[in-house]
Order: structure tokens, then C-alpha cells, then sequence
């Protein structure tokens, strides 16, 4: 019981991938609504507000679409891609209710320094950006315009009529005050590290032991009402593209008397509201309203949804089971259930990440390619896919799924499942002396997918394994003190929709996700090399060109993309996702 | 009788000191970072970050140090605030009437049925009954709890739909009856069989055979003499079991979902939260002793021979 | 307690005494003709259609209890009965795949035997079991017996001792305490486990102390001038260990389970370790579609208990001199 771990592992990508930065944002945008790799494949959205793909998991059996318009339904608005949502604004009052169950941590912050990319936030804070997960393209939301001409000085001029739930207005400075106080170290924000694209970062957040020279961001500046320039760190044409995180969501002022109050009963500018009250200590449930004076374009369908927060995310499936729930994420074995349970309310929901097998060269003993091939060769993918996950997720070929832009490549050669060419191998490289012991850390499909890693070498290699759970905070201290002495399976996701997002997190010098240790000049060229590139194509070939080095190194093999899927009750209809799986709230709408 | 509860309460002060310092000890010696847990893992945590943290809970203060603090802090009544800035002393007080609430309803089903079947195994000792009892009290013994509360939950609340499968916010009694049972499940088989043995020895007692040769009733002497006396050392083991029932709270209210105490503290536990922790554990030990001594007091009123100095 | 007046340690006792569900019986019967609230001894030989059950409740369950610690110590000598004796032979193909010949389990998550592993699992719990059992013991005996025997300073600060363990709230504590250790094996969880398992033992082996240590022949020993370490050996400790020796075998019971609640909480055994926690935490995750995961580790996991607790109650009447 009690697994937060798998939901909190999700979000390991999400964030720290927005820390390297990447100037290919205009690339993939173009990439993404015109030429992309998969006609179905939408994403969008570096900073993790809202992107997702609805592609169904197991995308090459189906139709691309097939799942998508199921899911949406022609009751609603979303999928059918029309040019605005102007439907929506024009749709009738917000009517019916409905709930949904989330983890737990969904619900400890609310506000945008602490609170960034969960589906709640997302309702209630609208940033300068937005996701569209319908159309699959980023759309202007607080933003009236955002401009540069050099990537790296940007004007931003906000649309008029926007306020928070209180009424007041929502103006440049909203967004200002919201960014410093996120910067401002002695908040102690979670998102502190997303400011640092913004010039005068380093100075309000020095390097160990130096003093802080600034309380704001220097590169922030309010020009009047409605108008904003910023200068960042460093040119990035992701920029706008950032901006649509819920983290850099605008707060209002009455926030900065108490951010810790706030943060429990927040003010928002969102499709939802707090109803009265807030969350309180202890709470385990929150009650979001529609707000009727949203001017954005996706106003709430509804009129208020419960969110109950769940500790426990097996209760999550038993509660929608027993009707408590009217919506859920599901994975697993509750989602192997829900397929044969309630088929017809699925809405598939391919999560942009990949579950890897990594091994520890800092062990002289692993130090070989053709160890680490021979080990990754005897690894039965398919099976692991069809037995432990019951077909939920896809065996890897390459480093990203298919659904993800640039993703579905097959160089992954060590991903083949071959016995006699492992045990070649593996005699090849002298053999193996001792035991393997292969970690992870407390997920019960993490748990099952190591056990049965071990098995296969076992049996297949004739190597003794035996597997390792370790605690999640304590198995990434030993990735970044190398102390770890086996190999491990871990989950890496990204918040950057493309194939870049995951080679960059995982195999480049100082990412928290580079569990391996791993850097390689060639790789770290090619990826700069992507991100300075003229077009498109350019771009996608030097990134697959990175991902083949990558793949050819062996440090860190791909082995299965794992899906999730949306669960809703037959009386809701418009649910897609966001990034990361959960559902966009504004877009559902009840009916019945 | 009051110097007598003033010593109690006395003697237990080092044991509350002693039990918060292990409890303290522990969370410090928690393995991985508290500022990462926080963060999340994997995630970046700038340096200035870092510090501010670090100085605003003073993790970096030697362990006695920040012991000190927190027990100085204690006996102003502040819980102080966990990790994510949250109020402990909110907390508790929002959380504690879920447990008291699961852990009373345990107790009391637990109570009665227990009394119950031992009373009945007891009279009827040897027969069908007793037989039974024995059975189906030592056979909840050998299942664990966790796989009686998600079958039960699996029962009752999905297929046949007659409870709340989780969550608190149906109220007592609805959305407690399930977990209290299942509580107060492993609570039976050791009431009804100390209930048993105490009655069995009351009825093979020399007063019983008095009144008997008297020519009472059979009924008049189980209820007026027998369960009288042999409810005695119950009381006694229903008492202490309270304190364990909200002990064990900790794996019912993960199970279903509930915002109680032990929710609360395992939670901390995974975030490496040591003010929770330390809070509830505390409040818990607190209860724990209260309950002892009022015990104690109880027997003595109860038992008229024994007299309490 | 003949001046029946008690203090705050006797008091315990009598509460604590009970609960461990010894049978207590003062030395001497207090004033009033009634029997003191401890005097609810189980005597069970009394009644005869009791005593005619109780002969198979002595030996039924001593047969079981050693066919148990016969599995646990050569599980291969059971595994191999159907032919497929190795719990690490396993394929995903027969990921819980239910019963057929030759696997008359059928199979786990992982595709293995669920038959041999059921079997290989009985070693970890029980081997937890027995260490708890015997470390918690031994710190028992020594314990009690310095606070029985003693009284005074000694007794005062074991007592407060104990009450820290106990005011703890166990679960909480242990929870904790596998937290801060690294790597889980039998060895550590039983430690963890005997930490807390100690002072209800303690407590109840002290409370006969207390007793016997009053009797006339101790008196008169330590009248003779007999040294204290000897009268404890020889007279104290043989003649109190009678109410402890008949909860051993339930706590035996209480701790199995206990270990399948500590894997289930994320902080007991975990696989690959084979033991009857781990096969039931998996379990509980498919138990709606395969029933059979749940099913057989449960079935040896109650027969076990059942076993041990039984052998428990037959125990008492054989080792408590008092109950005769």
C-alpha cells in the first residue's frame, strides 16, 4: 500500500528537464503541428503544463485517432481539432458535478512556487501560455503576443480582462511578482529551478557560500499594465513554450502577505476556484467551482468537481470501482483490470518517458559493451510487457516511445531479445564473476519488472542475480555519489515532447536524471549542434544522430514505455490528458 | 489515591523524554535528505535553496541541539511546522478525531463481541460453541490484517456496495464501520479468549459452588458473580488495547484512505517529515501512558481490595 | 500484595499479567473469601468434555508445529513433490497461470512454482519467528528476573524502561527503524521485530518473579545464605517460567503475521527473499483476478498460526505448575 512512489517517480522528468534548457522550441513546434514524426502525435509543451500525445499507447494496432475521438466524444469540443475553441466560450452555463481521485501530493501545494504541472494547478492558474491537448499546438492564453527577435530579449503583452478569482485584474505585474517570489531562494519554492532561464537568476541565487546580490529578477522588468519584457540567461527559443507551466502561473498581490496561506486557499486565475475555505490541515479533499468571469477560451464545462486525494493509489481503482470516483489515472494491474472491467471508458494516455536498465561503470566489472550488451540482449522485453504489465506499455526499440516526436526509432541493437547472442557475448567478454545485483527503488511494478530481469539472466546467462529495493531519495544519493554496486531500473520521464527531452535528461553532464554518470563529447555536440540548427530536418537528424550514439554506448538500455490510461465514468465526456496522464479538467463536461 | 496518580504522572516524564529522544533519534538517522525529499527526487535543488531551507529547520544543528528546541517548543504547546511549511499542531488537531473516532468504534465492537464469545465459550466450555469460538478466533490470528481489510473492502464496498469503500466523508458511522471492524478484528480473538479462561475459572471458584448450594439461579450467578469478577482482568487488557488499536490505526487508515493520525505520521515518515513524526508519535506515547494509569485507576475501583498508595 | 496494597509496579503487574493470558494466582488468598481478580485461572482439565478436546489440542498441533520446522529447515526435502522443486525456476509465459499437473499451485507473478516457493517461504517466516521468539527471551528471563528478584532501584529502572517500549507505538517505531536500515533480511526484521517484542515478555515473566520470589522456599533459601545468582537459577527462574513459556507459543503465531505486515508496509522482507509476507503482499495486488496467488500462502500461513497457538493452549496446562 501506500506508493506514492510511482506518481512522484513521474514527475522526476518533468521538472529538471526544464533546468537544461533548449533553444529548438520553434523547431519543434513546427515539427509537431506540420511535418512530425506520427500524424497523431500532438505534444507540445517543454515546461510540462499541459502537453500530452493522444496517441493510444499501443499505437501501431490502432488508429491513430481511434482512441482520441472515443475518449473526447462529438459531445464536446476538443478533438476534432476546429480552428478555435470558440465553441467553448460560447457554450451554455457550466452544469453537473463530478469527481476525481488523485495522489495525494496533488493536493499538498496549490499555488504556482510549489505547485507546477499537476492537473489541479492547471485549473486553477491559467499561465501566459497554454497546451492545447486538442489541437496539439501551444496557444497564447493570459499572452496577447510574445516577441523577440533575438531569443533571448522577449516582449510579452497581455490580453485584456483577465482577473483572478477575486476580481482583481491580472496584470504584467501579477506575473512579475509570481516569478521573484519563485526565485527568492528564502522561499524555499520547488519552483525555484524554473527561473533560472531568467536573467539575474545567479544573483538572487548564488553558488554555495557567496551572497545573494538581488531580491528580484533583474531580467523581469514591467513596462506598464499590460506589458512585460524579459531578458533571459541565455537566447532560448523555448521560451514561450516555458511560460506555459503552471509554475509560471501570476499571482496576485493579496499572496505575498502569506504565501503559506496562500498556497492552501489560493486565488487563481484558472477555469476553477477554491471553493470557500481552501484546503485545510488534514484535508483530504478539495472542492473546485467553476469561475464564471475566466476569459480564457477554455472555460469549465462544469460546475464543481471534487478531487480526493489519495495516499494510497490502489484505493484509487477499488473507489472508482465502487462509484466514489467519476475519474482516475490508472497504470498496472489496476489498468489490466479496468480493460476487461470497463473497456468503453478508457482513455489511453501514453506517458512521454522510458524505463531503462542501467549499469554502473564505475564497476570495472561492467566496464565492457559486450557485458552490457550480452545482458541487454537476454532481457525478454515483449514479455515483461505482456506478462508483468499486461500489455500496458510498449517494449522499447529506442530511447523514446513512439508516440513522443522524434521517438520510435529501433537503434536500440541491444534491445533484441536473443539468447545465443548474448551467451556469445558474454563469452566474448570473458563472462561474468560473481553476482549481479539489479536495484530499484519501492514500485511495485519496478519490483516486478527487477525480479524478473534477474530471472531472465539466470536462466538465460546462467548469471546469478538477485534484486535490491532501495528508497527512492536514497537511490538517486547513490547514483550522484556512484556507490551503487549493480545495475538498476529506473523511470525517466520528460517534459520536453520530443526524443530531445529524454536523451538530454539522461545522458547529458549534470542532469539529475543522468543516472549512469554518462557523458560523451560527440553526444553533447550533436545535441548543441540540434538545438543551433536552420530547419527542421537538420534538427531531427542530429538528435537521432545523438540517439544513436547514446544507444551505442550501452550505459543506459531503454526497456519498456510504460502507459497509463484515464478511467472516467460513463456520464463524463470531453477527458484527454495532460502530460503525464492527467486529465484536462476544463475540457470534461457531464452529461445524463 | 491522588499521591498516587501525582507519582504516576511524574514517573512519566522520563518516560516521555526517553521515548521522544528515540523517536528523534530515529527520524534523524532516516537515511537520504530531508531538503531532496521535500524537492522531490531527482529534482534540482539550487544552492541558495539549500541553504534556506536548511537554516529555516535547522538541519544542520547537532541532533541534541535541535531535540532541545523542539521539546522547548513542545511545552508551549507547538508542534511546530512540518517540512512543506504545514502546521504539525493543525494537523494533529484535524487528524486526531478521525483516529479517535476508528480507534473508539474498534474498541467498543471489538469490546462487546469479544466479552461476548469468551462469556459464551466460558459457560458453555467444551461444547459446540466453545469450540467455535476457539476456531474462528485463532484462525482471524493467521490472517493478515491487510489481506482481511482489502477483501472485506473488496466485499463490502465494491461488490455488494453496502459501504464506503474509503474516505471519511460519509461520517461516522458509515464510513467507519468497515475499518473499525477490520481493527477491531484482531482485537476479538484475544478479549474472548481471556474472557473465556477468566470466566471458566470464576465458574470452577469456591464461591460459586456457595451459591450454588445457596440455590441461585444459574443465570443470577453468571451475571451478578461470575462476569463480574471475571471481567476484571478484561478491563485491564481492553484499556491497554486502546492505545494499540490507535497504534494500528496506522495500517486501516492507509488502507482506507482516512485522514487520521496514522495516515498522517506514515506519510511523514515517507517525506522524512520529523515534526510530524516526532508530534504524533508523541501525542500517541501520551495517550498510551494516559490510558495505562487510567486503567490502573480503574481496577482499583473496580477491585475494592486493592488500594492504591 | 499480602498487605494488598500495591504499587504502581504491582498494579502493572496485574493488568499486564493478564494480558499476556497467564494465569496468575496470588500466593496467598487475599481476605474476603473471594478470589483476587487474578484468581481466573484457566484450568480447563476441569471440565470433562474440555479435557477430552484438549488431548488432540496437545498433540495435533505438536505433530504440526514440527512438520512446520521441518519444512522451514529442508524446505527441498517438500518442494520437489511434484516434480518441479527449484522456486527460482521461473518463465513469464506462466505468469499466474493457475494450477496443473505438476504444479498443482499453479504459478506466481513471475511464472515460478507457486507450490515450491510456498514451501521455501515457510523458512523465512518462521526462521523470523523463532529468532524474535528466542532473542525476546532471553532478554526476558534476564530482565524480569534482576527486576522480580531485586525490586528496588533495579526494578524501577528496567519498569521504566519497558514503559518506553511500550508507550511506543510500536508499529510507528518499527516502521521507522527499517527505514533507516538499508537492506532488509531475516536477520534485521527480527531484530527490529524482538525490539518491541521484548518488554510484554518481560513484563509477564517479572510478574511471576515477583511471586515466586515470595514463596517460602526462596525465603528460606535466602535465609540459609544462599548467593542471589544461585537461588535465581536454580529455585526463581525454573519456577516462573511456566506463565511464559505457554505465550511463547502464540507470540510465534503473532510475529508470522507481523512479518507479513512490515513486507507489506514497504519495509519488511522483500523479494527475492521468499517468505510467506512477500508472496502475500504480491498477492493482494492481483487478488480479484488470481485468487490463487493469496490463496495458498494464506492456507499455510493460518495452518502455521493455527499450529502454534494451539500448541499454546495445550502448552499451558502442561507447563503451569499452578493450572495443574
Amino acid at each position: 500500500m501506500i506508493t506514492t512512489v510511482p506518481r512522484i517517480s513521474r514527475r522526476l522528468g518533468r521538472r529538471t528537464a526544464a533546468v537544461g534548457v533548449l533553444a529548438a522550441a520553434a523547431l519543434l513546434l513546427a515539427s509537431c503541428s506540420g511535418s512530425g514524426t506520427d500524424s497523431a502525435s500532438t505534444s507540445t509543451d517543454p515546461a510540462g503544463a499541459a502537453a500530452s500525445s493522444t496517441e493510444p499507447a499501443t499505437g501501431s494496432t490502432s488508429e491513430p485517432s481511434a482512441s482520441d475521438t472515443s475518449g473526447s466524444g462529438s459531445a464536446t469540443t476538443g478533438a476534432t481539432g476546429g480552428d478555435t475553441s470558440a465553441a467553448n466560450g460560447g457554450q451554455g452555463a457550466p452544469s453537473g458535478s463530478f469527481s476525481i481521485g488523485v495522489n495525494s501530493f496533488f493536493l499538498t501545494h496549490l499555488m504556482p512556487g510549489f505547485s507546477d504541472g499537476t492537473n489541479i494547478s492547471n485549473a486553477l492558474f491559467t499561465p501566459l501560455t497554454r497546451y492545447d491537448a486538442a489541437k496539439g499546438e501551444l496557444v497564447d492564453a493570459v499572452a496577447k503576443s510574445i516577441e523577440t527577435t533575438d531569443q533571448k530579449n522577449w516582449t510579452i503583452v497581455l490580453n485584456d480582462g483577465w482577473t483572478f478569482h477575486d476580481g482583481e485584474p491580472v496584470t504584467a505585474q501579477s506575473f512579475a511578482d509570481s516569478w521573484n517570489a519563485s526565485a527568492d531562494p528564502k522561499n524555499a519554492m520547488t519552483a525555484n529551478s524554473l527561473m533560472n532561464i531568467f536573467a539575474g537568476y545567479t544573483a538572487m541565487n548564488p553558488a554555495k557560500g557567496d551572497k545573494a546580490t538581488a531580491t528580484t529578477l533583474s531580467g523581469v522588468k514591467v513596462v506598464d499594465e499590460h506589458t512585460l519584457k524579459v531578458t533571459l540567461a541565455s537566447p532560448n527559443a523555448f521560451f514561450p513554450s516555458l511560460l506555459a507551466s503552471s509554475g509560471m502561473a501570476p499571482i496576485p498581490p493579496s499572496a505575498a502577505k502569506d504565501f503559506a496561506a496562500f498556497d492552501l486557499n489560493p486565488i487563481g486565475n484558472g477555469p476553477f476556484k477554491v471553493a470557500e475555505g481552501g484546503m485545510k490541515a488534514g484535508d483530504t479533499q478539495l472542492v473546485l467551482e467553476a469561475y464564471p468571469g475566466y476569459a480564457g477560451e477554455q472555460k469549465a464545462k462544469v460546475e464543481s468537481i471534487t478531487v480526493k486525494a489519495y495516499q494510497d493509489t490502489t484505493a484509487v481503482y477499488t473507489d472508482f470501482q465502487a462509484g466514489a470516483i467519476d475519474l482516475a489515472l490508472v497504470d498496472g494491474n489496476d489498468l489490466a483490470s479496468a480493460k476487461t472491467e470497463f473497456p468503453d471508458q478508457l482513455v489511453d494516455v501514453a506517458y512521454p518517458a522510458v524505463v531503462t536498465l542501467g549499469f554502473p561503470t564505475w564497476d570495472p566489472r561492467f566496464d565492457n559493451p559486450k557485458l552490457r550488451q550480452a545482458l541487454s540482449m537476454a532481457v525478454d522485453r515483449q514479455s515483461i510487457v505482456d506478462a508483468l504489465l499486461k500489455g500496458n506499455g510498449t517494449a522499447a526499440t529506442g530511447l523514446a516511445p513512439e508516440s513522443l516526436p522524434g521517438g520510435g526509432l529501433k537503434d536500440c541493437a541491444a534491445c533484441t531479445f536473443d539468447v545465443e547472442k548474448a551467451k556469445s557475448l558474454l563469452a566474448e567478454a570473458g563472462g561474468f564473476s560473481g553476482s549481479i545485483t539489479l536495484y530499484t527503488y519501492t514500485d511495485p511494478t519496478n519490483q516486478a519488472v527487477t525480479d524478473a530481469i534477474a530471472n531472465m539472466w539466470r536462466t538465460n546467462l546462467g548469471i546469478d542475480a538477485t534484486t535490491e529495493t532501495q528508497e527512492i531519495g536514497q537511490l538517486y544519493k547513490n547514483f550522484s555519489a556512484q556507490s551503487l554496486k549493480g545495475a538498476f531500473v529506473v523511470y525517466a520521464g520528460t517534459n520536453i515532447p520530443h526524443l530531445y527531452g529524454l536523451l538530454n535528461s539522461l545522458f547529458t553532464k549534470g542532469s539529475a536524471l543522468n543516472t549512469t554518470g554518462y557523458s560523451n563529447e560527440k553526444l553533447t555536440t550533436l545535441l548543441s549542434d540540434a538545438l543551433a540548427a536552420s530547419s527542421t530536418e537538420v534538427f531531427n537528424q542530429k538528435v537521432t544522430e545523438a540517439s544513436g550514439v547514446a544507444m551505442a554506448d550501452m550505459r543506459s538500455v531503454p526497456l519498456y514505455h510504460p502507459t497509463g490510461a484515464l478511467l472516467h465514468a460513463t456520464k463524463l465526456s470531453g477527458v484527454e490528458p495532460e502530460l503525464l496522464g492527467g486529465a484536462n479538467l476544463a475540457a470534461i463536461s457531464v452529461t445524463g | 489515591m491522588v499521591r498516587y496518580v501525582v507519582r504516576r504522572l511524574v514517573y512519566m516524564v522520563p518516560v516521555l523524554l526517553g521515548t521522544t529522544f528515540l523517536i528523534f533519534l530515529a527520524v534523524y538517522a532516516l537515511p537520504g535528505d530531508p531538503v531532496q525529499a521535500i524537492a522531490g527526487p531527482g529534482q534540482a535543488v539550487a544552492p541558495a535553496v539549500r541553504a534556506a531551507i536548511v537554516a529555516k529547520y535547522h538541519l544542520d544543528d547537532p541532533l541534541l541541539q535541535q531535540y532541545l528546541a523542539y521539546m522547548g517548543r513542545l511545552l508551549t504547546g507547538d508542534f511546530g511546522t512540518d517540512l512543506n511549511g504545514k502546521s504539525v499542531g493543525a494537523l494533529i488537531a484535524a487528524s486526531w478525531p478521525v483516529t479517535v473516532k476508528l480507534g473508539l468504534t474498534a474498541w467498543v465492537l471489538g469490546g462487546l463481541l469479544g466479552v461476548l464469545l469468551g462469556t459464551l465459550a466460558g459457560i458453555r466450555s467444551g461444547g459446540f460453541l466453545d469450540t467455535s469460538v476457539l476456531a474462528g478466533t485463532t484462525l482471524v490470528l493467521g490472517v493478515p490484517y491487510f489481506v482481511t481489510a482489502y477483501v472485506a473492502k473488496y466485499v463490502f464496498a465494491v461488490k455488494l456496495g453496502w459501504l464506503p469503500p474509503s474516505g471519511v466523508s460519509d461520517g461516522w458511522p458509515l464510513s467507519y464501520v468497515l475499518p473499525a471492524v477490520c481493527l477491531a478484528i484482531f482485537l476479538v480473538p484475544e478479549i474472548a479468549r481471556l474472557t473465556r479462561a477468566s470466566v471458566l475459572g470464576n465458574l470452577q471458584s469456591d464461591y460459586v459452588d456457595t451459591a450454588i448450594a445457596k440455590g441461585l439461579g444459574r443465570r443470577t450467578i453468571v451475571v451478578r458473580h461470575v462476569l463480574r469478577n471475571s471481567l476484571l482482568p478484561v478491563v485491564s487488557v481492553l484499556g491497554l488495547s486502546l492505545g494499540y488499536l490507535i497504534s494500528g490505526s496506522v495500517l486501516i487508515e492507509g488502507i482506507f484512505n482516512m485522514p487520521g493520525l496514522g495516515f498522517a505520521v506514515f506519510r511523514g515518515i515517507a517525506q522524512h517529515n520529523g515534526a510530524t513524526v516526532v508530534g504524533i508519535g508523541t501525542l500517541l506515547i501520551l495517550v498510551f501512558l494516559l490510558l495505562n494509569l487510567l486503567v490502573d485507576l480503574l481496577y482499583g475501583i473496580l477491585d475494592p481490595r486493592i488500594r492504591l498508595v | 500484595m499480602s498487605e494488598h496494597e500495591l504499587s504502581e509496579n504491582e498494579l502493572s503487574d496485574h493488568g499486564l499479567t493478564d494480558h499476556g493470558l497467564t494465569d496468575q494466582v496470588p500466593a496467598e488468598p487475599l481476605p474476603g473469601g473471594q478470589p483476587t481478580g487474578a484468581a481466573v485461572s484457566d484450568r480447563d482439565d476441569r471440565g470433562p468434555r474440555w479435557a477430552a478436546l484438549r488431548r488432540p489440542h496437545v498433540y495435533l498441533p505438536l505433530a504440526l508445529v514440527l512438520l512446520v520446522f521441518l519444512v522451514a529447515a529442508f524446505p527441498q526435502w517438500f518442494a520437489g513433490w511434484f516434480g518441479h522443486g527449484d522456486p527460482r525456476e521461473c518463465s513469464l509465459i506462466d505468469s499466474n497461470a493457475t494450477g496443473r499437473p505438476g504444479h498443482p499451485f499453479g504459478f506466481d507473478v513471475q511464472g515460478c512454482d507457486l507450490y515450491a516457493n510456498v514451501v521455501y517461504g515457510t523458512r523465512a517466516s518462521v526462521l523470523i519467528a523463532v529468532l524474535v521468539v528466542a532473542s525476546s527471551t532471553v532478554v526476558a528471563v534476564v530482565l524480569g528476573a534482576l527486576a522480580g528478584y531485586f525490586r528496588g532501584p533495579t526494578d524501577s529502572v528496567i519498569s521504566r524502561v519497558m514503559d518506553v517500549f511500550f508507550g511506543f507505538p510500536a508499529l510507528v517505531g518499527m516502521i521507522i527503524l527499517l527505514n533507516t536500515i538499508p537492506t532488509r533480511s531475516v536477520w534485521t526484521v527480527a531484530g527490529v521485530l524482538a525490539l518491541f517484542a521484548w518488554p510484554a515478555m518481560t513484563r509477564v515473566f517479572r510478574a511471576s518473579v515477583l511471586e515466586t520470589a515470595n514463596l517460602d522456599y526462596v525465603v528460606a533459601a535466602r535465609e540459609m545464605g544462599a548467593g542471589h545468582l544461585r537461588i535465581i537459577a536454580s529455585h526463581v527462574v525454573p519456577n516462573s517460567i511456566g506463565p511464559l513459556a505457554s505465550i511463547l507459543s502464540l507470540s510465534i503465531g503473532g510475529i508470522i503475521t507481523a512479518e507479513a505486515g512490515l513486507t507489506f508496509l514497504g519495509v519488511g522482507l522483500r523479494s527475492p527473499a521468499i517468505s510467506w509476507g512477500v508472496q502475500l503482499n504480491t498477492a493482494q495486488r492481483y487478488f480479484t483476478t488470481d485468487f490463487h496467488l493469496l490463496l495458498f500462502p494464506s492456507l499455510f500461513l493460518s495452518v502455521t498460526v493455527l499450529a502454534f497457538v494451539l500448541l499454546g493452549d495445550g502448552l499451558r496446562d502442561v507447563l503451569d505448575p499452578k493450572a495443574k
